[in-house]
């Protein structure tokens, strides 16, 4: 999706910075170093490094940006598990092609994935 | 009935955002399609208490999660498959295999299956979000009375996918209404369960993106934009290892 948001609006973003850990990447989308952070404290942070970037994104963005950065971070939380539990299979029209699937991480996945099914 | 306000929130959260809460609360309550309420509320409490179980911990750890066993931290409400079901769902679920899934459907009815799924990402979902914004979970709801409506739509067949669904070519049109406009195969993926699929993005419509709104790139539809809000959703992905 954030492949088609690049192509429909025209913008330069670096999809990489979905799976970077460098504080300072935001992937050419504004606050994205923030949105980033927020969302990885969200999922795997302690409870500090939840409460201080969370206070970022309310500095920077304002609470209702934060409240829907929150929902979409808790969507995809429960929606991951839906496709994961399913083996719901990428459409065609949405697959990156593989080197880009390389950059994001995802063949790594899915090659742990197919690894663990042989044991 | 009214479970979530979020008035001790530390910022204001949008009203739909709360009624779709309060509405997705209500369905786990009431009896869905192969589950009682008393069985989905079970569900919903056992997925929960799963994000404390300490052999989900070490088998999140372990380089081979399949290789430790042991005995789940369980609240006892549900079977010992069940149990087994929502803890890896929970726990680990960029690391669920086909084997993984069919074992659990040779012990599990695949509609259970699928309804119980559908349970777990809503509590998920709802959960993280209180987490996110900074307040407690919710009190889970009560069960309600009532009989589960025992509808399996014909079409469904297993095919690509580890579950039984319907194809959108397949769809008869009792479910017409899940196929609108451009195909999404999660929004395949639990249609075993048509209630479930409708359930579960009317919860999605408020706390991500709906109908016209998926389509929208360039016009701001929520607070964030569009590449920020796919960035988050993207993020959490990959941390959670989602290969979809």
């Amino acid at each position: 999706m954030l492949r088609e948001s690049r192509e429909q609006t025209g913008e330069d973003y670096d999809l990489a910075a979905i799976t970077a850990i460098a504080e300072d990447e935001d992937g050419n989308i504004p606050q994205g170093d923030l949105l980033a952070a927020f969302a990885e404290a969200i999922i795997v942070g302690t409870p500090e490094q939840l409460d201080q970037t969370r206070q970022a994104v309310l500095d920077a963005l304002g609470p209702a940006e934060m409240v829907d950065a929150a929902g979409v971070a808790g969507f995809f939380n429960g929606i991951d598990r839906v496709a994961d539990s399913t083996g719901t299979v990428l459409e065609d029209w949405k697959d990156a092609g593989s080197e880009m699937r390389d950059a994001l991480g995802i063949s790594a996945f899915a090659a742990q994935k197919a690894a663990l099914d042989q044991e | 009935m009214t479970y979530f306000d979020y008035s001790d929130a530390p910022v204001p959260v949008r009203q739909d955002l709360v009624d779709a809460h309060n509405r997705a609360w209500d369905r786990i309550a009431h009896a869905g399609t192969w589950l009682t309420g008393a069985e989905r509320t079970a569900i919903a409490a056992e997925a929960r208490h799963a994000r404390g179980c300490a052999l989900c911990a070490e088998q999140k750890a372990a380089l081979s999660p399949f290789a430790v066993t042991g005995e789940h931290d369980t609240l006892g409400q549900v079977s010992a498959e069940k149990v087994e079901m929502i803890h890896r769902i929970v726990a680990d679920p960029g690391r669920l295999t086909k084997s993984w899934v069919a074992g659990r459907l040779s012990v599990i009815p695949d509609t259970d299956y699928v309804e119980t799924v559908s349970i777990i990402a809503h509590v998920t979902a709802i959960d993280t979000f209180a987490h996110a914004i900074g307040v407690a979970p919710r009190p889970l709801p009560e069960p309600q009375p009532g009989e589960p409506a025992r509808y399996r739509p014909a079409e469904a067949r297993l095919n690509d996918f580890w579950v039984p669904n319907i194809t959108a070519e397949e769809a008869g049109e009792n479910e017409a209404d899940l196929f609108k406009g451009r195909q999404s195969n999660i929004r395949r993926a639990m249609t075993l369960v048509p209630a479930e699929v409708r359930h579960f993005f009317d919860l999605g419509t408020y706390q991500y993106l709906g109908g016209e709104a998926m389509r929208e790139f360039v016009k701001k539809v929520r607070s964030i934009t569009r590449a920020q809000i796919e960035l988050v959703a993207g993020r959490v992905s990959a941390i959670n290892q989602c290969t979809y």
